[in-house]
């Protein structure tokens, strides 16, 4: 079972390294576009590297379906968002 | 206008790495503008490193073009991390070596190394690595449309691969 603390780090990681932006700046809260500055070629980038950090396997409409709908009227996504989407593929 | 960076593909292995040399010459202006003379310093001829990340995209979206039967049009989307070690200076040769490292329906994601080669003494040296995604446009998120015919592996990129002796595999 993986660590909720552990997962939100290693997707901190990836979210520095796609975005650019400072690991600091990375709070559970933050959404990827309005706060984070993600554009829509990032989220392919960041769907790969999450395969990568996690040796998991996402498809495109899979993540759209599950981290972006939480995302309410924007579609935009949280961070911790992500972080429960990768916790429902490596649990 | 000729908007090719790379110069023969060298090695091409299906779905894994794709290497390409670049021979860098004088007789390309931009090296005359990068760094021209100035009051201050005799000019300073250099590829613009900008144009190396450029070369480094056509050999790696050759190798992710490939992979789909160059059926996609392969679009450079982002370059994650670029880092250059030493300059590409004329008389020198650049080998690109890119790796895919996942493709999908949407796009691809490349890492890649730049080798400086001094053809004078056959001696290398680590120039750079680049990371770059590339996006299938015809599946872009934003649902922009483009037109039908692959403008992107035009007959100069499938004559590069003819002339390294990978005709069959440029159907």
């Amino acid at each position: 079972m993986a660590n909720e603390d552990e997962v939100f780090e290693k997707v901190q990681d990836v979210l520095v390294e796609a975005l650019g932006v400072d690991k600091d700046e990375i709070n559970r809260d933050a959404r990827l576009v309005n706060d984070l500055g993600a554009e829509s070629i990032d989220f392919l980038d960041i769907i790969f590297q999450l395969e990568k950090a996690f040796s998991i396997k996402i498809e495109q409409k899979e993540f759209s379906q599950n981290a972006q709908s939480e995302g309410g009227e924007d579609s935009d996504v949280t961070v911790e968002a992500v972080v429960r989407f990768v916790m429902s593929k490596v649990a | 206008m000729r908007w090719i960076w790379i110069d023969r593909i060298v090695a091409l292995e299906a779905g894994r790495r794709c290497v390409a040399i670049k021979n860098i010459s004088l007789a390309e202006d931009v090296l005359h503008d990068h760094f021209a003379a100035d009051e201050s310093r005799v000019a300073v001829p250099v590829m613009p490193n900008t144009l190396v990340i450029e070369g480094m995209a056509q050999t790696a979206g050759i190798l992710v073009g490939h992979a789909r039967a160059f059926r996609e049009k392969v679009i450079l989307a982002k370059i994650g991390r670029a880092t250059f070690v030493s300059a590409a200076r004329p008389g020198y040769v650049l080998r690109y070596e890119a790796e895919l490292n996942r493709v999908d329906d949407h796009g691809a994601s490349t890492t890649g190394t730049v080798t400086l080669i001094d053809p004078a003494s056959g001696e290398t040296a680590p120039m750079g690595e680049v990371s770059l995604t590339f996006s299938h446009v015809d599946q872009n998120r934003a649902g922009l449309a483009f037109p039908e015919h692959n403008f992107v592996f035009t007959e100069q990129f499938m004559n590069l691969l003819r002339d390294g002796g990978f005709a069959q595999k440029a159907q």
